[in-house]
Formats: structure tokens, sequence, C-alpha cells
């Protein structure tokens, strides 16, 4: 009878709150494990070249550091690294680190296979030597951008700076917390710095945005990517399809040419222009039939209804 | 505005609260379009979140923009730079474009027509493929006779109900024919507009159809309030205010759409004209009210309901419902405390209005930016005062302003001077008082006086 007594208090005084960290551990526990299968098995299926790799991988690793060592707690390296990994836990930072990491391999593969400078396509030379000066002075700094961003790549780095605002304020938040709980000193002072010296106008896209509305109705002229090189081609793209920029360079990889081909039809692109493209972006796939009928509305309500586009886009 | 008319860059400026406070010619001319004022809270929807979120997260924003002023499509690149914590933005926007609006295509223009038939249509219902009625729903009561027949006869047909004006058409009429035809409904009397559309794949018969009844004249909810003012044994208040009310509601809340652009662009003179006419039936509505109120408390055998009051409650309930008008001075109202309770002996609807008289006047005669203070007493006579930092009132002015009709030479602000004598009649009333206390240039302090409830 004591020892049932025993037994039983001993039952009930685990705390409620311990019952529930633990819950949401195994929670996490199982969510890690949950994700190993769709991987492994993407991998496996792809053998030649999967989505993610070794590579991939240590890439992201290297962008995710890159930004960390913009904050003031960058002078201590493994609070460098710390920060890192809780960068890490926002999935739309992924999502864009992801998209820069590929956009940067296809901008390096132009470059080697094709002869497209990575900072002076043919087109950017063009707007530089315009008789429009507010488009040449945007054209000369994103030439000035887009070449420190190929650098970036090749040494596998990021910076805060050239994050969409979104990305930039949830980091700059995401810092704060961190550094707050880490008991840092002068953390107000450190985001007023931050936040103050952030203009979304000269990051790399701002400044394509710039551009691109400037030259207005234009933007036919950047969908080649043979003239207006990767990172142009995508902004415009994305402009006139509707679709998220990120997903415009992803569907440049080889895999995804059926994603290219609907995003540039949904940008009232011809069969003939599209598959310009697949010269240099993706692989020749035979189009669906009769591709040349359909209006740019039914390629974009495609788009429109595929899980990805909807969460992308809901993502801003 | 020319076709495609470029200008160089446009500039513009908000302050703390996302008011547009200057603006180049061509955003001012956009944020009145938008149905906006200047200065003004930002009317251009995309302009609006852009600069909220770059004053929040201070951070520098660099986008291109779209718009649509009424007549022409807007576009831009904008530049917003936040000024420093707390403050406004300044805007820059660049390649600024207005072109004329690419129409619709037929298929879009009539969803969105559909759409907004849906939207302000007073009867819906649903019919079988015979055009029998499903089902049918309304919010206004002068379409409950209708629904009563129906609901009397089920699966009757839809012209059971509704009666077309254009009595030449011969029942049974092909759908298509009857979608977009007048008809009148008897119990109302508005002029209605069938919708008639079809339910199904447009290829196919469909198997089914949503029917609207859409009117022109909107349909005036009646409000409480004025129910309870009417309950009144008196001329004004039974016979006079409702046949005046509903006439002067429909002034005001048409030209209240015609103000607001509701109805679509207009020019800004109009605006205003109807905003002056929204506002001159306002001032007639309240005058209204006071006239019932002055005949309420001057007939024979006038009486108010004695029972617990708690006046913090009172006070805090006033201060409510005025708040709009305070906040729109930016005039603090101070009530006090929720507890503890201060309990006194009277009606709550006269407290109420009384109260409501007090701090509304405090705030018509109180300077932008001022704080008005409403405090309770305990005692054998518990009270509540209402304390303005307005101009004050003079003795001689005191002495007068509890009369009938007294203006204290204000003219032409819509007044009718029975506010302050009809609250002096409810505090009588109730066995109270209402006095003031006051000094020219120190603001004004009104006291309602009333025997405590014994209960408490």
């Amino acid at each position: 009878m004591h020892g049932h007594m025993t037994r039983e208090s001993s039952k009930n005084a685990v705390d409620a709150a311990v019952m529930d960290g633990v819950r949401g551990n195994l929670a996490r526990d199982d969510h890690a494990l949950a994700s190993v299968v769709p991987v492994l098995a993407h991998v496996l299926a792809h053998p030649g070249e999967p989505l993610v790799s070794d590579e991939v991988i240590a890439r992201m690793r290297g962008l995710f550091t890159g930004i960390a060592r913009e904050f003031p707690t960058s002078v201590d390296v493994a609070a460098t690294d710390a920060f890192a990994t809780v960068l890490t836990e926002n999935g739309d930072l992924i999502s864009h680190c992801y998209a820069a990491g590929v956009e940067g391999a296809i901008t390096q593969s132009l470059s080697e296979n094709h002869g497209i400078d990575p900072a002076l396509p043919a087109l950017v030379q063009e707007l530089i030597g315009s008789k429009d000066a507010q488009i040449a002075e945007l054209a000369m700094a994103f030439m000035i951008a887009q070449s420190r961003f190929a650098e970036g790549q090749r040494r596998n780095t990021a910076n805060l700076f050239e994050l969409p605002p979104e990305l930039f304020d949830a980091a700059v938040s995401a810092w704060c917390a961190w550094a707050d709980e880490g008991g840092f000193a002068d953390i107000n002072s450190a985001e007023t710095k931050l936040r103050s010296s952030y203009d979304e106008g000269s990051t790399r896209l701002g400044l394509i945005n710039g551009l691109l509305s400037a030259i207005g109705g234009g933007s036919q002229v950047f969908s080649e990517i043979e003239t207006a090189g990767l990172a142009m081609f995508a902004s415009a793209i994305a402009k006139d399809s509707g679709q998220p920029r990120e997903l415009v360079i992803l569907s440049c990889q080889t895999q995804q040419s059926l994603r290219l081909a609907l995003t540039l039809k949904a940008s009232s692109r011809s069969s003939e222009a599209i598959l310009r493209q697949f010269a240099f972006v993706g692989r020749g796939i035979a189009l669906p039939p009769d591709f040349d009928e359909w209006s740019a509305e039914q390629a974009s309500d495609i788009l429109a209804a595929s899980p990805l586009s909807a969460r992308a886009s809901s993502h801003g | 505005m020319a076709n495609g008319e470029q200008y160089f860059a446009v500039r513009g400026l908000t302050d703390g609260t996302d008011q547009l406070i200057e603006a180049d010619d061509p955003l001012a001319q956009l944020q009145l379009r938008c149905g906006g004022e200047l200065p003004g809270t930002v009317a251009v929807p995309a302009l609006f979140e852009m600069v909220r979120h770059a004053r929040l997260k201070s951070l520098r924003l660099a986008r291109e923009f779209q718009a649509f002023d009424g007549n022409e499509n807007v576009s831009g690149f904008v530049r917003i730079s936040p000024i420093g914590a707390d403050e406004g933005c300044e805007l820059m926007i660049e390649n600024w474009r207005q072109d004329e609006r690419v129409d619709e295509d037929e298929q879009s223009l009539s969803d969105r027509l559909d759409q907004i038939d849906r939207m302000v249509a007073d009867l819906t219902a649903t019919l079988d493929a015979e055009l029998r009625v499903l089902t049918v729903d309304t919010q206004a009561s002068d379409l409950s006779q209708c629904i009563q027949t129906v609901a009397n006869s089920p699966r009757s047909l839809w012209s059971d109900f509704i009666e077309l004006v254009d009595e030449e058409y011969r029942q049974p009429l092909h759908w298509r024919l009857i979608d977009g035809m007048r008809a009148r409904v008897a119990g109302s009397d508005r002029d209605w507009r069938i919708r008639l559309m079809p339910l199904g794949l447009p290829s196919e018969v469909p198997y089914g159809f949503e029917l609207l009844l859409v009117s022109e004249q909107p349909w005036i909810a009646e409000d409480e309030t004025v129910q309870s003012v009417m309950d009144d044994k008196s001329l004004v208040g039974e016979m006079l205010t409702r046949v005046l009310r509903q006439p002067i509601s429909r002034i005001i809340s048409n030209s209240e759409t015609i103000r607001t652009r509701l109805a679509g662009p207009l020019r800004k003179e109009y605006t205003d004209y109807a905003s002056d006419i929204a506002s001159a039936g306002s001032h007639l509505l309240a005058l209204l009210d006071d006239l019932a109120d002055l005949e309420a408390v001057e007939a024979d055998g006038f009486a108010t309901a004695s029972d617990e009051v708690d006046l913090v409650d009172a006070a805090a309930r006033a201060a409510g419902i005025l708040s709009v008008k305070s906040s729109a001075k930016s005039i603090t109202v101070k009530t006090p405390d929720a507890k503890p309770a201060v309990i006194a002996k009277g009606e709550f609807r006269r407290v109420l209005q009384i109260l409501i008289n007090l701090i509304g006047n405090a705030i018509n005669y109180s300077p932008e930016g001022s704080a008005i203070e409403v405090t309770v007493a305990g005692g054998k006579h518990v009270s509540v005062s209402v304390t303005d930092q307005g101009p004050g009132l003079s003795e001689e002015q005191q002495l007068r302003v509890f009369t009938k009709f007294e203006r204290l030479g204000r003219e032409g602000d819509g007044g009718s001077g029975l506010g302050l004598y009809i609250s002096r009649r409810f505090a009588e009333a109730m066995d109270g008082m209402l006095s003031v206390e006051s000094e020219a240039g120190k603001g004004a302090s009104f006291t309602l006086a009333l025997p405590q409830s014994k209960k408490s």
C-alpha cells in the first residue's frame, strides 16, 4: 500500500511544464526525422544532379555566416557561428540564400560556358553609356553591386545589407533578441545604426528594379539572358509574370525547365523566345503541345495553382 | 493629364502618423483623387503600406508602386526615407507615369459588375432549374412581407413575389431576358432591379440560378435610439420626428455617398458641396432630437424613472460615444477609475444624455490638444463634473447659459441653444441639479448632482 502511494505521488510530482517541454522536444525531433526521407528520396532519385548536395549545404552555411558577420557581435568567432545557426531558423531566409546560391552558380556557369560577363553583360554596357543620366548612374551602381555579388558568391559569403527589407528586418530583429538573451551591451544603438545604414534602393535587387522602372514599358529588352544577364533577366521576368524572383531563379535550374517555360509564357514570351533561353539555362524540353496557342493567362493560372507559387507569394 | 506624361521627380513628406503633410502637385492630386485630404492620411493604398512599413521598421525602401486615380493608372519608382525615430518619411518618386487605363476585357468587367451587385443586393435567393425558390435571405425590413409570402408557399416561382414593372412581358420568360429587368415588390416602395445569374458551367444548361434584388435607393435601418426618443408622448417626438427623420437620414446618407466618392470619381468642389449638405443634415437631425426632448420635458407630468445609475459607468460610456469627435480635435477625455462605483438615483438614459451634452460642449469649445476631465464625488448628493480648458464663462454668461435658446452670441455652428436647458430640466426631474463654475479664460466646470441611491 505504502509503495503504491509513493509511485502514485512521484507520477503526480512531474511538473506540467516539464511535460510540455518534453513534448515540444519530441515534436522537434520528429520533424527532423520526417524531413530526412524526402531529402534522401530526392538525392537518390537524381543521382547526377540533385538540387540538394554537400556543395549546396556548404555554400548556404557560408552565406549565413557571412550575414552573421555583419553584426557587432562578429568580433567573437564562436558568437558569429552561434548566431548564424539562429538565422537558419528563418525559412524565408533559407529560401532566399538558396536562390542566391543558385543564382551565383548559374551566373558562374553562364560566364564559363557562354562568355556572358557576370557583372557587365551587353545590355548593362549599353545602359551605362545611356544619354539619360539617371539610367547611366543606376546601371553603373548596378554593375558594381553585381560584381560584389558575383565575387561574394565565389567566396561563399553574403551581405546583410543586400537582403530584401523584410529579411533584413527579420535578421536584425532576430539578432536583437538573441543578443539580448546573451547579455550583450548597446543593442539599441547598434540596431539604430544597422537600420539607418540600410537602403533598399542601393541593394542589387533594388537597383535592378530602379532600372526596370526607369526603362519602363521596354522590359522586353531584358528578356534575353544572353544580352541582359541572369540577374536582370530574372527580375524582368518576375515582374512580367507576377512570380516571385526567387522562383524564377530556381526555375532556371536544369531540372525545372517546365516551370521556366510556363513562367516565360506567363510573361507573354513567344515559344521561339522561350526555346532560345534554353540554350543558356535549363534544358531543352519538349514544350507542351500547341504551346504557341496558350495565352499568358492560361500559363499564369497553372503557375498560380501550384502550391509552391502560392506559398512563395504569401511570403511576399 | 496627357497620356503617358512624365515628371522628373515628385516629392512628398509624411509625419509620424502617416499623414501626408506636403506633396508636389502630381502626388497631391493623386492623394485627393484617391479620396484623401492634404494634409491627411496617405490615401494611395500602395504608398500607405510602404510609408507605414518604412516608418515602423526605420528602413529606407525603394520600390515600384501602382495606383488608380479613377481615370488613369499611375506608376512610379518610390524611394522612402524615414526622417528619424517616431517621425515621418520623405518620399521621392521617380519615373512618374500616368497612362489611360487599359479597358478590362468584357468578361472581367461583367464579373466585377456581378460582384458589385452581390455586395449591394438587399435580397439574395437561390432558384432551381425551373426558377422555383429554394432559399431566400434579406436584411431589409421592407422586404420581410415578400419573404413571408415565399415562406408560406414553399417551392413557389420567383414571379409569385416579384412583379415586373414592364407588364408587356408575359410569363414565362427565358431567364436571359429576366436578368436586368425593373421590378416591384409588395410591401416595399423602392424600385428594384433583378439580377438572375445561372449556376453551373457556362456551356451547359444551368442547374440553378442566383437571384438578386438590387435597388438604387438605400434601405435606411431604423435607429434604436430614435425609437426610444419616439416613445415619449409628444407631438414632435411621435409625429414630426417620425416623418422628418427618414428624409433627413436619406439626405445625409446620400450626400455621404457623394462626398466619399463611393459612386465614382468627382471634382473636389462637388464633394465639398456634398460635405456641406451632409453636415447641414446632421445639424437638422440634432435639432429635431432637441425639439423632441424639449417637448418631452415641458409636457405636463414629465417624470423620470428612479433606478440605480452608476455615474462612473455613465461617464465612461459618454466619453466612449464621443471618442471619435474628441480624437478629431486631439482632445483627451479623462474619466474616473471604474472602482469604486458611485451610485445615484435617476434614469440611466437621461444621465447619459446629460453627460453626452456636457462632454460634447466641452469638446466643441475647447482648444485642440487640450484635456477634459470627468470626476465623480460621493456624499449625500453624489455628483459628476466635467471640467474643460476652454475659454470659460463670465459671471453674467453663467446666469444665462441654462436658458432656453441661449446661444451666448454664438451663431452659425448649428447648435440649437437647447442642450443645457434640456439637461438642467432632466436633472431637476430627477431631483438633482446642474450647475456651472467658471471664470472667463480659465475653463469651465459643469456639475450634475443627483440624490444618492439608498441601496448603495
